[in-house]
């Protein structure tokens, strides 16, 4: 017993000194880290797409190595001005984004001028082993700099609200007012993440080792995008089911319910594979697997764990009754292609307007356009679609989304005529907006002939065609539209 | 002034005089009812009591509302100043047009009470008297207003149909339902809904529609009012009217589309122009003239008894043609409006409750079900007939509802799904789900749903349990078909 004193005594002395020094160490002068956004961006309404309504917002971003400020992609789609300051006071001064990533929700700006960078100083990230403790926010406010605490809640991965890349992010909560704009959260001294949303007192804050992987491989020049599963899988957590697919006797795995979700894609995977480890990671009957930084959490990061679009992906399945191995090329978080197009973010609003009727694809950012809840706000045969396959002549789909009230087009301004999507246009199918131009320079007999797909309010709508122009220019005129078309 | 007052007065009181003497005929109608719960199909809510009012009409009936005697376990009719309940009983019911019709059994209840005449479409700010019980009193109450328009309007009953229907501003409050509205001696409507919101807004179903129901049972069952099954759209767009050969400012509305056994019928065809209904010539609006007060021409279409004929004026090809339409009643649209009387079909196997899909389902969603019910279903209760006719599920099935045993403990996926096939087999109807599990004699049930996700169940476990969860859950029988 003696013996065993002092030495616990001496345990406790080192316990408390580290205590003290964690508390005490100097942290880095924030002031030097820290500068202010102010961002102006085209709002567009995708509704009325020619309409360009400038907004402009502010925002926070964080000095890195190599004199650049690191921030989040959110408010840098359609800018037209991005202006920084620091020191929280003073002179503005121009930047200029030289990278973004929407489905990172990461992007990188540079200021070409010198006495930007005149003291400032790069931050230091956080090890996956220093994301849960002593976590404080930080920004400037009012020409201050203002700190919060936060607490570590838990790690998990972002849900898929439509077309989305899974990205991992870290819960903290905090009585920090207003943040999510890219504040920075720390602990001691360093970076432990970036403050992406807050949603009542939970802030949702990309960590330090994801955003490390992704600027180490951005600054290697092979940057090729986050990559994302695109099969759909059910947990296998119901005995009867695994008995079934004879697949009894094994601890983990989930099924495969939908190999892919991309149109027209081929995938190694088949229905009904159960998938049991994915790059070594076991993965546990409800699709989560233990990850060394982050715990458990589900197995899409591992969609983005150090991998990027078009890596391989080692998969063991459960097949025919026995284990298999398989390489899965990730494809690319490009969204652009489905069926309702997702993306690129940051592109102008594209239409054609024909004798006041307005087309435009049918886009998530179209969607959007009915509010932050427009999968339910959205009219619901629009948002159906999501939900549907492409025809093979029919890989995308173009929208009548409002008529501009003129004789020309009278009779078809009820309510009933506007969200209808075009099936043919003079007998030629349409899919995007080029087939809609091409169709228009060939009427029929002297009509142009507006089909809209089955059960639509309306299906046929006839307009003529030699009067076009003259009632496209008297419509442009009359609410004031610059261009009858943009197609790029 | 002063005659022009005294008229007044004299012509008001001349209506309502008429109508208190007429009001004798003027019946309450006392109603406990029960109706079931949809994603608990073989449960019940509480017993109810309500209270609307009726009439006496020729062959000692009482003509009142669907919406009064719907799901009713026991109705009581009382008579003017009479304090004896008469018990009654529903002859015939018309949940489409919201009216039923009522028997007495006791002799003696029909003594001294005139049958109420019915009147034709009154005019359009002429004078009514509506009458009924309205709740908060036990005495007949009269009130009068003037007729603010006509012109179709969605039955709230059925939800899912539009007939002829009065607005009035004649106070028409909970009670007054199924109560008469007078002009003159003369029943010219039945009191039957307002809407919320709006102040001094009543409605009431025209002589046209109760007789159509009164000629229909006639001969002892009740069809239904047959449809055309085609969407008719305005015709003013010039360019439109010229593609079509007709006059740039003339009448005649055109199909836009056809249901699809209208299509496959083949009479009528996209594209048509309805130059007339009957005896109605329709304007470029789709209206027609209909006693002074244009109103859309599906008035027109309600007309026929099932199987009777509808004589239409059509332009098709540059040309003028007279089309004799079969007047069908289709009950394909059943589902996507309100169900009354018949309790919920239902099969209940290993715990797990199967239910066909119905509009009254979905709505157990909550009242913002739109938004939170399962989008594949309400896509395949208001779109698949219309878009892909050929895949439409005589009756989608849902898994409403799994009642925990350890037999089916591990399912994730337990309730408020719509069913794609059971052990291989395509549900298109409740007695489909019958038949796959007890047609499957592998060790495991394998149900997959519309999303792809697949829940098993073990065959004998499931056998063996699945009296014990009848028992446990007080389900007197495992189906109701």
């Amino acid at each position: 017993m003696k013996i065993k004193t002092p030495l616990i005594l001496a345990s406790c002395i080192f316990a408390t000194a580290s205590a003290v020094f964690s508390q005490d160490a100097p942290e880095p002068d924030w002031q030097t880290s820290i500068v202010t956004f102010d961002i102006t961006r085209n709002n567009f309404n995708f509704r009325i797409p020619w309409d360009k309504r400038a907004q402009t917002a502010a925002k926070l971003g964080t000095v890195i190595e190599g004199n650049e400020i690191l921030t989040t992609a959110q408010g840098l789609a359609n800018r037209t001005l991005v202006r920084l300051q620091k020191g929280g006071r003073g002179k503005w001064y121009n930047g200029n984004v030289e990278w973004v990533d929407y489905q990172a929700n990461l992007a990188v700006v540079g200021v070409s001028d010198a006495a930007f960078w005149e003291g400032l100083a790069p931050v230091r990230f956080a090890q996956a082993d220093e994301l849960k403790r002593n976590l404080q926010i930080v920004r400037w406010r009012g020409g201050n700099i203002e700190r919060r605490a936060a607490e570590f809640s838990r790690f998990s991965v972002a849900d898929a609200n439509f077309n989305q890349a899974p990205r991992i992010e870290m819960k903290t909560s905090s009585e920090m007012e207003g943040a999510g704009r890219g504040e920075l959260m720390m602990s001691g001294g360093r970076v432990v993440g970036l403050v992406a949303s807050k949603s009542g007192s939970t802030c949702s804050v990309i960590p330090s080792p994801f955003i490390m992987s992704i600027l180490e491989k951005r600054a290697s020049g092979d940057y090729r995008g986050l990559g994302f599963f695109d099969f759909i899988w059910q947990p296998a957590s119901n005995p009867a089911t695994t008995k079934y697919f004879e697949f009894s006797g094994q601890t983990g795995g989930v099924l495969l319910i939908k190999p892919s979700t991309r149109p027209g894609a081929k995938s190694p995977l088949k229905l009904h594979d159960i998938i049991l480890e994915i790059d070594g990671y076991p993965i546990d009957i409800q699709g989560d697997y233990l990850d060394p930084d982050y715990g458990h959490v589900i197995m899409e990061y591992l969609a983005c764990r150090k991998k990027w679009a078009g890596d391989i992906v080692k998969f063991k399945i459960w097949r025919d009754g026995e284990k298999r191995e398989i390489d899965y090329v990730l494809p690319k978080a490009d969204f652009s292609k489905n069926l309702i197009i997702d993306g690129p973010v940051g592109k102008e609003p594209t239409y054609v307007i024909a004798g006041g009727l307005v087309f435009v694809p049918l886009s998530a950012e179209f969607l959007s356009s009915w509010g932050a809840d427009w999968q339910r706000t959205a009219p619901f045969r629009l948002v159906y679609y999501n939900k549907q396959k492409a025809k093979k002549d029919q890989p995308s789909l173009v929208v009548l989304s409002l008529v501009l009230p003129d004789s020309y087009n009278i009779g078809y301004q009820e309510r009933k005529s506007q969200n209808l999507v075009l099936d043919r246009v003079n007998g030629r199918q349409i899919s995007k907006l080029d087939d809609l131009i091409v169709a228009l320079e060939n009427p029929q007999n002297g009509f142009h002939v507006f089909l809209f797909n089955k059960g639509s309010s309306v299906q046929k709508i006839i307009l003529e065609a030699d009067q076009l122009d003259e009632a496209n220019q008297r419509i442009a005129k009359r609410y004031g539209v610059a261009r009858l078309q943009k197609l790029k | 002034m002063r005659i022009l007052f005294t008229t007044l007065f004299f012509t008001f009181l001349t209506g309502l005089a008429s109508a208190a003497d007429m009001g004798r005929s003027v019946v309450q109608v006392s109603v406990y009812s029960q109706t079931p719960i949809w994603d608990a199909p073989w449960r019940n809510n509480p017993v109810a009591s309500s209270s609307g009012s009726g009439f006496v009409i020729d062959g000692d009936r009482v003509m009142t509302n669907a919406h009064v005697v719907s799901w009713a376990k026991q109705i009581v009719l009382r008579r003017f100043q009479d304090p004896r309940p008469w018990l009654a009983r529903v002859e015939y019911i018309s949940h489409e047009c919201d009216l039923a019709v009522l028997k007495v059994d006791t002799p003696g209840f029909f003594d001294g009470l005139k049958s109420l005449p019915l009147g034709g479409l009154p005019e359009v700010q002429s004078t009514v008297v509506t009458c009924g019980y309205p709740a908060g009193g036990q005495q007949i109450s009269y009130t009068r207003g003037v007729v603010s328009r006509i012109e179709m309007q969605n039955y709230v009953h059925i939800g899912n149909r539009a007939f002829l229907s009065v607005q009035t501003d004649a106070a028409i409050n909970p009670g007054n339902s199924g109560g008469p509205v007078f002009q003159g001696d003369e029943v010219v409507g039945v009191a039957f809904m307002g809407t919320p919101g709006l102040e001094n807004t009543g409605f009431f179903i025209p002589s046209a529609v109760i007789n159509h129901f009164l000629e229909d049972v006639s001969d002892g069952k009740y069809d239904g009012f047959p449809k055309a099954g085609i969407r008719i759209v305005s015709l003013q767009n010039p360019a439109y009217r010229r593609y079509l050969g007709l006059p740039v400012t003339g009448d005649g509305a055109r199909i836009d589309s056809l249901a699809d056994y209208t299509e496959k019928a083949g009479l009528l065809k996209k594209d048509d122009v309805i130059l007339a209904v009957g005896e109605h010539p329709v304007g470029s609006d789709g209206t027609i003239l209909l006693e002074g007060n244009r109103v859309y021409c599906t008035t027109a279409f309600q007309v026929p008894q099932k199987g009777e004929k509808l004589k239409l004026k059509i332009w098709r090809d540059h040309k003028e043609i007279d089309v004799a339409v079969p007047m069908e009643v289709r009950d394909d649209d059943l589902n996507i409006g309100n169900l009354y009387d018949a309790p919920p079909r239902y099969f209940v196997f290993a715990g797990l409750v199967f239910t066909p899909l119905t509009l009254d389902y979905v709505k157990t969603f909550g009242r913002n079900w739109r938004g939170v019910a399962n989008s594949e279903m309400i896509y395949e209760l208001y779109y698949r007939r219309n878009e892909t006719p050929a895949k439409v599920r005589k009756e989608p099935v849902v898994l409403a509802t799994t009642l925990a045993h350890p037999v089916n403990a591990d399912m994730r996926l337990a309730s408020r799904a719509m069913i794609d096939t059971i052990n291989g087999k395509r549900i298109e109807t409740l007695e489909d789900v019958i038949a796959a599990f007890e047609e499957n004699t592998k060790p495991q049930h394998m149900i997959q749903f519309i999303s792809g996700t697949v829940e098993c169940l073990d065959n004998t476990q499931a056998k063996l349990a699945n009296p014990e969860i009848l028992s446990t859950y007080g389900i007197q029988t495992d189906r109701r078909l």
